[in-house]
């Protein structure tokens, strides 16, 4: 005949497994999202003076609940631009520039600017990174006759840019990761 | 390293020229060869107990000496014999020998039912885990010279031969089971008596379990919540490990597996020992794999390593016993470069790509090495247990289970600086205590009444700079329950119910980053009546009707935005209730010297089935579209049927086919549910080579595996339409040589012996590459 009773056992588990649970979990603090990237600014600044157009992407609370802010105002036809994107970290008042970041792992970003239809505007880049290829933080833009049409901006990472005839519509095959990819509804008056 | 050291020890122990006694669950077969003429008889049979089939008895015929074990169903066979008089001697350790005398013409049929020696006394008969859940609970089982067969893979590997059983992978190195068509937090997987918790709810999140530690897996296909909880809504996985040994002497084993696609080797070795009335077992494995690859071109970054060792002391007495066990497993798995898409455009280039297009950093060549993304998990898992006589009440068995787990996914991040801050990073740990008394049959009533807690926290660990995917919560569970088993001769009859409480506090950020704090409360009841039901020795029926819940899990209350690792939004509701199943099964199996036939046929009604509602149009992130789901509850049903053959040929060659569908329904808005498993058939012809040179249990086998294509799907809930059907094929072939008390067995197989290029629907991946090509695996198993 055993000489524990079923109650002691009982009663050691049941303390046991209370001491435990009795120990206050401390509240977590949020976490800092350093890296996302919620909004991009691109600058058209006209070569020959004039005040410039502003297209820009704000997704305020991040991905899921508000839809972002997306707004392209018109541009003029027949016009050389240099435009410029800033990207950032908004959050409330507080606008964090990523831009240094891109600069400084040139060599594994780039920026495409797909026209759709492609004769809306023509695309040239005015940057390069560390191995003489474009980045697109820096870009001159030649608008065409006036028409209506679309802009995607893309920002792809870990591409290859060797790739042989990349450009703005084969840059998939060149692999990597989207980082950036907006659609602007374009106009040029 | 690791490798090198468990070599060296049991080269060494080897040198040593311990003869061991050997444990009761090692294998011994010797078979002296009669090669008369005429001799072409057989005797076959099953043996059973009142808890069902049992595995691993000894039969042994007198003249001329030969001897053989049960499987795991209780089977066994004799062949080449020739007719007369037999003498048959069957013995289990914990049961009472039979033996008695029969005449053989040309072929026996013996069903041996065997008494246990003493109810709950005398003999030192405790197992680790004595999962046997009675008659009415069909418990297919993979034995130790199954699962021998096919080591190296993952868990859910090793139970791909279990009819009903599917694999829902995530590219070629992550796999989970699939019960019935349920997985995940559907599927209850009990690590050595201790219900598994470790982030279950990702699809992605592949059970933290060496299957070397396992000498049996059983799969319990039905609703089981009465005895073991909530989750068990698809059916039980039962991982167990050998029993400590109760002989002097040391025994143990040594596995090698290499496999050419992946260049990937395994080392396993065990080591069980008993001195002083104390029983012991050491074990350990290790695995590396580098990039794998199909018909055509390399999947980059599928590589993958593990370290895990394990180690159990038990005591054990006729009125009480305690063992303690301590595991732990550790993995880090690359994830496929080309799958960890962006948005939609890059999803759609991905699926009208013929072969992946990989980031620059990545080559369609062959590496060990793996980047991010990559997954690094560890799970601790400590136990605790005795067993203790309770004079007139019965017999009191309790256990003890502390996990950790730690999971680390790490992903591609923005800036280099960040590679190596992992994008996820949870830790669970988890506290479980059992107490089940089984009381003192009266009369022909067994059963049992038991208590169940469970204490959870999780914890997401700061730094990894991104919105974590669950957040920070606690969590506890009780239960209480009882089972009462009516068990005659050729009839069993099970009651049994259950009430479960569960208790969950989150601590959330809303989109604001303020904190909330979130409370949660499900109660349940679940029953369940089955019986069983023997019409001869050779057919049986059974059918079990049984209730079973899962309360929601924090994915599914909590989740808000983008995740990362399938590219979609994702929001969770806090208002969902738990899911509630009734499960009805029913198993018919029907046994003769010829033929061996199964067939199990399901119907599964769950209420309150939680799912992803596909959310029309696309969000529009920074990122660009990405789809959008809604965590959702609706009225789901499932049913199936699967049913295994085996047909002997002739003295030497069976036939085997093993056939399996799975239907599955919403039937609150009439439309099918996501990756439910389509209907397969698998055929298989093996033939026993006789004995030559020293050699026995040389075998050889081709098996193909037949696959149908998924036409039950809704368009919206998919990026693509399913992959077509195909057919595979596989050879297996294997012998062993006895050397002495020791044993050295061979495995060798061809896996996709044509190097067939085709995609699995129930692989989350098919969208970017083909499964795997050909594979030669060899595996060397030596037992001392």
């Amino acid at each position: 005949m055993t000489t524990f009773k079923f109650s002691q056992w009982a009663m050691t588990l049941i303390l046991g497994g209370v001491l435990f649970t009795a120990c206050n979990k401390k509240d977590p603090e949020p976490e800092n999202e350093q890296e996302e990237i919620n909004s991009m600014v691109v600058t058209f600044s006209p070569t020959g003076g004039g005040s410039p157009v502003v297209f820009s992407f704000l997704d305020a609370d991040g991905p899921g609940g508000l839809p972002a802010v997306i707004a392209a105002p018109a541009l003029r036809a027949n016009t050389t631009y240099n435009v410029g994107v800033a990207l950032a970290k908004v959050k409330g008042a507080a606008v964090e520039s990523k831009n240094a970041e891109i600069t400084a792992e040139g060599t594994v970003h780039q920026f495409f600017f797909v026209f759709n239809p492609t004769g809306l505007a023509q695309h040239t880049y005015s940057d390069t990174d560390a191995s003489n290829r474009p980045i697109g933080l820096a870009n001159r833009v030649v608008t065409g006759a006036a028409a209506t049409g679309a802009l995607r901006v893309i920002l792809r990472h870990e591409l290859n840019k060797a790739f042989a005839g990349l450009n703005a519509t084969n840059y998939l095959q060149a692999g990597g990761e989207t980082d950036i990819e907006v659609s602007f509804n374009v106009a040029v008056q | 390293m690791l490798h090198l050291l468990i070599f060296a020890t049991l080269f060494q122990l080897l040198l040593v020229q311990r003869f061991a006694a050997l444990l009761i669950l090692s294998l011994t077969v010797n078979q002296v060869l009669a090669q008369s003429p005429g001799c072409h008889c057989s005797i076959e049979g099953k043996v059973t107990s009142a808890n069902g089939s049992l595995g691993q008895a000894s039969i042994r015929l007198i003249t001329p000496k030969r001897q053989t074990i049960t499987n795991g169903e209780g089977f066994f066979s004799f062949d080449r014999l020739c007719p007369g008089e037999y003498e048959v001697l069957i013995r289990y350790q914990g049961y009472t020998d039979q033996q008695f005398r029969c005449k053989l013409d040309s072929g026996l049929h013996l069903a041996i039912r065997l008494e246990e020696t003493t109810l709950l006394l005398e003999t030192v008969t405790v197992q680790a885990q004595r999962e046997a859940a009675g008659a009415v609970h069909l418990a297919t089982s993979l034995d130790k010279t199954e699962l021998d067969k096919a080591r190296g893979g993952n868990l859910a590997e090793s139970l791909r031969d279990i009819t009903g059983v599917n694999l829902l992978q995530t590219g070629p190195t992550i796999a989970k089971p699939i019960i019935h068509g349920l997985h995940s937090n559907r599927v209850l997987i009990l690590n050595n008596g201790i219900r598994q918790e470790g982030q279950q709810w990702g699809s992605e999140h592949a059970p933290e379990i060496d299957p070397f530690i396992a000498t049996k897996l059983s799969v319990i296909k039905g609703a089981a919540a009465v005895r073991y909880g909530s989750d068990a809504l698809g059916g039980v996985i039962i991982v167990t490990p050998p029993d400590l040994p109760r002989a002097p002497g040391l025994t143990g084993e040594l596995h090698l597996v290499g496999q050419s696609n992946g260049r990937q080797g395994t080392a396993s070795g065990s080591l069980a020992g008993y001195a002083r009335g104390i029983g012991w077992r050491v074990q350990a494995t290790g695995k590396r794999g580098g990039n794998l690859h199909t018909p055509q071109y390399f999947l980059a970054n599928t590589g993958l390593r593990e370290v895990n060792f394990s180690g159990a002391v038990g005591y054990h007495r006729e009125k009480f016993g305690g063992e303690i066990f301590y595991g732990r497993f550790s993995t880090e798995i690359g994830i496929l470069a080309s799958a960890h898409i962006g948005n939609l455009t890059d999803l759609n280039f991905a699926l009208q790509s013929p072969r992946p297009v990989y980031p620059v950093r990545f080559n369609d060549e062959f590496t060990y090495a793996i980047q991010s993304p990559r997954q690094k998990i560890a799970h601790h898992l400590l136990k605790a247990n005795g067993h203790l006589q309770m004079g007139q009440m019965g017999k009191l068995t309790f256990q003890y289970g502390l996990q950790a787990n730690s999971r680390r996914e790490f992903d591609q991040r923005r800036s280099s600086a960040a590679t190596d801050r992992a994008a996820l990073d949870l830790q669970l740990i988890t506290h479980t205590l059992d107490v089940v008394l089984e009381h003192r049959p009266i009369g022909p009533l067994q059963g049992s009444v038991g208590l169940s807690g469970l204490f959870q926290d999780n914890h997401n660990v700061p730094g990894t700079g991104i919105r974590p995917l669950v957040p920070d919560y606690r969590a506890g569970s009780g239960g209480i329950f009882v089972i009462e088993k009516w068990i005659k001769n050729t009839f069993e009859l099970e009651v049994g119910a259950r009430y479960d409480y569960r208790h969950l506090t989150a601590w959330r950020f809303d989109r604001n980053d303020q904190l909330t704090r979130p409370d949660f409360n499900f109660h349940n009841v679940s029953g369940t009546v089955g019986a069983y039901f023997e019409w001869s020795d050779q057919l049986n029926f059974r059918s079990n009707l049984a209730s079973a819940w899962r309360a929601p899990a924090p994915n599914e209350l909590f989740s808000e935005g983008l995740h990362h690792g399938v590219a979609a939004l994702e929001f969770g509701r806090a208002d969902l209730r738990p899911e509630q199943a009734y499960k009805w099964i029913n198993t018919i199996q029907y046994t003769n010297p010829k033929i061996r036939f199964e067939a199990t046929l399901y119907y599964n009604k769950i209420d309150n089935y939680i799912y992803l509602n596909p959310q029309l149009p696309p969000e529009l992130t920074i990122r660009g579209a990405f789809p959008v789901f809604n965590y959702d509850q609706t009225n789901a049903r499932f049913w199936g049927l699967d049913g295994s053959l085996r047909v002997n040929l002739g003295p030497a060659v069976y036939y085997t086919a093993k056939g399996a569908m799975v239907r599955a329904r919403d039937v609150s808005h009439q439309a099918y549910l996501p990756w439910i498993p389509t209907d397969r058939i698998e055929n298989g012809l093996t033939w026993r080579v006789p004995n030559r040179l020293g050699w026995q249990d040389a075998y050889l086998s081709v098996n193909s595996l037949s696959v149908a294509r998924q036409r039950r799907y809704e368009g919206q809930s998919d990026y693509a339409a399913p992959p077509s059907g195909y057919t595979i094929y596989h050879l297996d072939a294997g012998l062993a040589w006895p050397l002495g008390k020791q044993k050295l067995a061979v495995h060798f197989s061809i896996r996709n012996l044509g190097n067939l290029a085709y995609r699995d629907y129930l692989n989350r991946f098919r969208y970017f590459t083909d499964e795997t090509g050909r594979n030669f695996i060899l595996r060397l198993n030596y037992f001392f």
